[in-house]
């Protein structure tokens, strides 16, 4: 008994059981085909035509029979006969939708046609229509003979259904979109799925851990062996092996999809796949050692057919839970699956041949495509992301070697200027107990020596403060402009204090300077005491008032201005009557004159070797020294409010209060 | 204030012409007392093992060791004593060595006839000296960790040499610092801050006070680290 048909039969009880049994069909044929659907049938192995001895039967088609189990083949004759009214002008064709295996046409006892080798190994035509063309000369008017000689194995059975005789125009192009459907779009689909399974296995090879592509590759590699069944002449195994295979391959499809399913939906379980594979090693063992019933085989598909349902539930869900779209796209596929396969057990029950064709493994390679569609998706997406990944990780390392090189700047720096702050404490404590304390010491000296040490004096005190001077220049002062200014007030409040000038300090805060090096603030307060000197000494000034700001736009022209006003009586004015040159005093009040155009002079050097500008303007009464030093600042970002804070850093209260007084 | 008891001093230095000076300032005032002098560490010790002062001027260059220690070891056995340190420019290296470890004031040596008895007075008030980048480098030394105030420009900001918290100074006392380092007097900042300009010295001393115990502290934290306690 034939694998095949006792799977056929099994579902086909499964479709009666589902639908009802429906009656077989018999529709008026168009365009002038003749339907023979009788036949007279005698069974005799040999290519010489029966002659009556034969056991010739009335059969209706289709009809399917059997030889000799014991025999390799048998062969089957089926006689059938058709009327013409006249010899036709053109050739006829005959159409035949089912016929295993192999065989030969007749007509009226001429050869006509072989449907396929009549020796080992018989060609694979169980789902293949056959079509052959009827010249005209060898039809006669009235009744003709169709005989049709079929060979079979002797495992399996032979069938013939009705055949169809009618114009060509009219047939041939019905068996050509039949061909099409039934076997080369089951070719195309074979060949889409191989090119799946072996890019899944690929996919798989790659990551081992994904064990998904592996079993969702095999499933479909195992789907195109079987699509083989349905449109290869020649199987690529002995023909009963074939059978064999065919029919384990068609369970474990099943199977490997099982457990692809499982595993992509994260619920892989041991106790469900080893049930699995009990299941499949019983099946091979009654498939091969023929040791169970022959009711065995349909019983053990019909367990396998029966769970799917539960494996589509989980693929389904799974599919919505990742995406809607993909969930959608495998439900549909799923569903299209399932409905045709309804589709194929209702023909499968059918009791008759019709144009009907076999529809479910179209749903299968769609089904699988779809699939596959997702799992390459998902492949990709997580290539993306992994790209996207590799990106952001790039990034962060930028950053972070970045923040190192930044780290190792900064670091450089502190050594720097832990080297350059350990060099000047050496140099301080050098000036403070050598040069400094001699200096000192000389002055006190020369202080208490009665007699013509005031020059000398004067002298060494200069020499002190000059020397205090380059020693304040080298104290850190954090880029503060207002330090430095501080520094040089704090070291003048007592002159300005015994002078009896009042100071009036409206400073606001500046932004951090970073050229004020020790060098850059010497000049700075060089020029400043100079100015400061000015006021004391010849300006007869009783106020004055020193003020910062910021100027110009960041980025462009941005200076920070140290502005130095005094109410004095201004360097151009006009000696009194007294200093006039007539007088004794003259000499000392030209020399006095000629020495602050040399301080001026001086003040104007030091502002142009600092980058920054000066500008003196004088008039009796008000005389305006700034010193305009440029930020050298990047232009700020838009919206940040760069302006120097009119208050003190840290919630200080507005400069406004230290404006008001006096 | 010190009407009743004068204050009385002690001054160490080698040099005997600045120590001369000194009794020349102080001789005019009433309330001062030259007391002891001592030309030496070595003398000093044996001065102070023997009696008590109201201020000791200390210079740092001595001819038999640093001045430093002497400022430490007052400011342990007797923290009565104001210890103010002499020095020629009022530089921030020694005068910020000198509070650390003790000393609530310092004195230039070439002004001492004009602010010595000034100096002295405001001490024992209570109030003590401050120059803008003195002020600049306690504002560093106290530096709050990431907190905005004296933050350099341009980002990563390299740690102080001494990084420490906030170290218990106030708000006000941060911000007499901060005004004085931008160059304003006492006077001004008292004015500003509605206090008397006596009060506002005394924020001064307080954070000298604060810096020594920090330092000390600092010091314990690290011999306990090192293994020498």
């Amino acid at each position: 008994m034939g694998l095949r048909h006792a799977f056929r039969a099994a579902l086909a009880a499964l479709a009666i059981w589902a639908m009802g049994p429906t009656a077989a069909h018999a529709a008026p044929e168009p365009g002038g085909v003749q339907v023979i659907d009788s036949a007279e049938f005698c069974r005799r192995t040999g290519d010489v035509t029966p002659g009556d001895d034969c056991e010739w039967k009335t059969v209706p088609l289709a009809h399917e029979w059997r030889g000799e189990r014991t025999e390799p083949t048998n062969d089957g004759w089926f006689r059938l006969r058709f009327h013409l009214d006249a010899v036709p002008a053109r050739p006829l064709g005959v159409y035949i939708v089912g016929f295993n295996r192999s065989g030969r046409l007749l007509v009226d006892g001429q050869p006509l046609v072989e449907l396929g080798a009549m020796h080992e190994p018989l060609p694979l035509n169980w789902n293949r229509a056959q079509y052959a063309t009827i010249p005209p000369a060898l039809l006669h008017a009235g009744d003709n003979t169709l005989e049709v000689q079929q060979r079979v194995y002797g495992w399996e059975a032979g069938w013939l259904s009705p055949v169809r005789i009618g114009p060509e125009d009219v047939l041939q192009p019905v068996y050509e979109r039949r061909h099409f459907w039934q076997n080369d779009v089951v070719r195309v689909f074979g060949a889409a799925t191989f090119a799946i399974g072996l890019f899944m296995l690929g996919v798989w090879l790659g990551r081992r851990d994904q064990s998904m592509y592996f079993w969702f590759g095999l499933a479909t590699l195992v789907w195109s062996a079987i699509s083989l069944d349905y449109f290869a002449l020649a199987p690529p195994l002995p023909a009963l092996l074939w059978e064999r295979v065919i029919i384990l391959l068609q369970a474990l499809r099943g199977l490997t999809m099982y457990v692809f399913i499982l595993r992509y939906a994260g619920r892989r379980s041991p106790v469900i796949e080893s049930l699995i594979w009990l299941y499949f090693a019983v099946g091979a063992a009654g498939v091969f050692l023929r040791w169970l019933p022959g009711v065995f085989i349909p019983a053990w598909f019909l367990v396998s057919l029966l769970v799917s349902p539960y494996f589509y539930w989980i693929l389904v869900r799974e599919a919505f839970r990742q995406d809607v779209a993909e969930g959608v796209m495998f439900a549909i596929a799923g569903g299209a699956q399932i409905g045709l396969s309804a589709y194929d057990l209702w023909m499968f029950s059918q009791s008759g041949w019709t144009d009907r064709i076999y529809l479910a493994h179209y749903s299968e390679a769609l089904y699988l495509i779809v699939v596959g569609w997702g799992l390459m998706r998902r492949f990709i997406d997580s290539l993306n992301a992994y790209e996207k990944l590799a990106g952001v990780l790039e990034q962060r390392v930028d950053e972070k070697a970045q923040e190192l090189g930044r780290n190792v700047e900064a670091l450089v720096e502190a050594r720097r200027n832990e080297a350059l702050a350990r060099e000047r404490t050496r140099i301080m404590s050098e000036m403070h107990d050598g040069i400094g304390s001699q200096l000192t010491m000389a002055l006190s000296l020369v202080r208490e020596t009665p007699g013509e040490g005031g020059r000398v004096a004067e002298v060494l005190r200069e020499s002190i403060e000059d020397l205090q001077l380059i020693i304040d220049s080298l104290e850190p002062v954090e880029n503060d402009l207002l330090t430095v200014l501080g520094t040089l007030r704090y070291r003048l409040l007592e002159r300005l204090g015994k002078s009896g000038i009042a100071l009036q300090w409206n400073v606001v805060d500046l932004p951090p300077l970073p050229m004020l090096t020790p060098q850059s603030v010497l000049s700075i307060l060089r020029i400043l005491q100079e100015a400061f000197a000015n006021c004391i000494k010849h300006s007869g000034a009783r106020t004055i008032v020193v003020s910062t700001e910021l100027a110009g736009k960041a980025g462009v022209d941005e200076t920070a201005r140290i502005r130095i006003v005094d109410d004095g009586k201004g360097f151009d004015a006009p000696p009194s009557p007294i200093d006039a040159p007539a007088t004794p005093r003259s000499a000392t009040v030209a020399a006095a004159v000629a020495r602050r155009g040399r301080g001026l002079d001086n003040m104007r050097r030091r502002a142009q070797a600092l980058g920054a500008r000066l500008d003196i303007m004088s008039t009796p009464g008000r005389t305006e020294v700034i010193l305009a030093i440029p930020t050298l600042r990047p232009a700020p970002a838009s919206g940040s409010g760069l302006r120097p804070d009119p208050g003190i850093a840290a919630g200080g209260p507005p400069n406004g209060g230290v404006r008001s007084e006096t | 204030m010190n009407a009743v008891l004068p204050t009385r001093i002690l001054v160490v230095d080698d040099d005997e012409a600045f120590r001369d000076s000194v009794r020349a300032a102080i001789v005019p005032h009433a309330g001062l007392v030259l007391e002891a002098q001592a030309g030496s560490l070595a003398e000093a010790r044996d001065v102070i093992a023997r009696q008590a002062f109201d201020v000791a001027l200390v210079d740092l260059g001595l001819p038999d060791g640093n001045g430093i220690d002497l400022i430490r070891e007052l400011a342990r056995t007797s923290p009565e004593t104001d210890v103010m340190v002499v020095t020629v420019f009022g530089d921030e290296a020694h005068v910020l060595a000198s509070i650390e470890a003790g000393a609530t004031g310092y004195l230039l040596k070439r002004s001492l006839d004009d602010t010595l008895a000034a100096t002295v007075r405001e001490l024992r008030a209570g109030g003590s000296p401050i120059s803008p980048v003195i002020a600049r480098q306690l504002l560093q030394r106290f530096k709050r960790p990431g907190g905005p105030a004296d933050a350099p420009a341009g980002g990563v900001a390299t740690p102080p040499a001494v990084p420490v918290d906030d170290g218990g100074l106030s708000e006000r006392e941060r911000q007499v610092l901060q005004y004085i380092a931008k160059g304003f007097t006492v006077g001004e900042i008292a004015d500003m801050l509605h206090l008397s300009a006596h009060t506002v010295a005394t924020h001064v001393k307080h954070i000298y006070r604060k810096l020594a115990v920090h330092t000390r502290t600092e010091a314990v934290f690290e011999a306990g680290r090192m293994g020498l306690l």
